[in-house]
């Protein structure tokens, strides 16, 4: 074979595009000792998969490898199995808490109603009502005699207000009279 | 972390139930008990009343805010002279604990009533508990949302007490 056309062999293999028989040419090529220089790197190559080829199969250790890929392949399913248990507890602590606020809720009107016909219950909650209203005002009223006060006392302070004016104006009068006096 | 969440998501209904109405708890002390009497309306029923035709708009607007009435009274005469709700609720600091604000005290002949309300904000109540002492004992709870200017405006058969009209 012409090291041109091993060239465009090797460059087809390393792209993975090689048949069979071509790859078959190539390792025939290397087992053979007149490699040219530029090509002596592959020539340990081919030649170590050319004994690979020949070496006997051992059976331990493929089953040994087996049983590894076969881990690989279960371990996401437990992963899978864990992320279930997460959710599920999530589920549950959710489902608490719902329970709870429901819970909380009805324990929110925890009365039976007295009445089964609004009307009469409407009556009643009127008459109630009416007692809170009248019993509130009677304590309203008890208030109005000190507005009273505060309207009487009114025009006491607007007269004690021009009182105060007119001592005000004593003052000025008083510190007139000091001035003049110093004089 | 997990146990964490569990535990966590196991206190938050605790916690909700402990913020259950206290007035509630006070009923049920009571309620079923020989020479007590209950009277529950719920908001449910008094949704009704928003529908319902009554001449009195002030009354009709309240009780549609209202979520719920409970009335506790007393008719044993003997259980009368004895109990004294106010008593037993100031000692057990009821009031103090659950933010209830003293309105008013109302004194006459043989009765005193007392007014205690929850703030709701704005210049209104979420709820007003009156305490009726004297010959005849009652706890009167009204909750909701609660405008202290509409109660003084309910006008029925007792409106004839209102001194302002008289002014």
């Amino acid at each position: 074979m012409k090291t041109n056309e091993v060239k465009i062999l090797l460059q087809r293999y390393f792209d993975a595009e090689t048949s069979a028989d071509e790859e078959r040419l190539l390792e025939a090529y290397f087992r053979e000792n007149s490699v040219e220089k530029e090509l002596e790197p592959y020539q340990a190559l081919f030649r170590g998969m050319g004994e690979l080829g020949s070496e006997s199969r051992d059976e331990a250790w493929e089953a040994e490898i087996m049983h590894h890929l076969l881990e690989q392949e279960t371990a996401p399913q437990k992963n899978s199995r864990r992320l279930w248990y997460n959710l599920s507890g999530i589920a549950a602590s959710l489902l608490i808490v719902l329970g709870g606020v429901l819970f909380y809720q009805q324990r929110q009107q925890p009365f039976r109603d007295s009445f089964s016909d609004p009307e009469a219950a409407v009556a009643y909650a009127q008459e109630t009502l009416q007692f809170i209203s009248s019993k509130y005002n009677k304590g309203l009223a008890q208030l109005t005699p000190i507005s009273k006060l505060e309207s009487a006392a009114r025009p006491l302070e607007n007269s004690l207000k021009t009182i105060n004016k007119g001592f005000s104006e004593f003052e000025n009068v008083q510190y007139l009279n000091q001035l003049s006096k110093n004089e | 972390m997990k146990k964490l969440i569990l535990l966590l998501a196991m206190l938050v209904p605790l916690v909700l139930a402990a913020q259950k109405s206290p007035v509630d708890k006070l009923f049920e002390k009571y309620a079923n008990q020989k020479g007590f009497t209950t009277v529950n309306i719920s908001g449910k029923l008094l949704g009704f009343a928003g529908k319902m035709d009554t001449q009195n708009p002030a009354t009709n607007e309240m009780l549609s805010n209202l979520t719920g009435i409970r009335i506790l009274s007393v008719e044993d005469s003997e259980l009368n002279k004895k109990l004294d709700f106010y008593k037993e609720l100031e000692q057990d600091g009821f009031f103090r604990n659950n933010n209830y604000e003293v309105l008013m005290e109302v004194t006459e002949n043989d009765e005193i009533v007392r007014f205690y309300a929850r703030d709701a904000g704005g210049g209104k109540f979420s709820e007003l508990l009156l305490v009726v002492a004297g010959n005849e004992n009652a706890l009167i709870s009204i909750r909701g949302l609660i405008d202290p200017e509409n109660i003084g405006k309910i006008t029925g058969a007792l409106d004839i007490d209102m001194p302002k009209g008289k002014k």
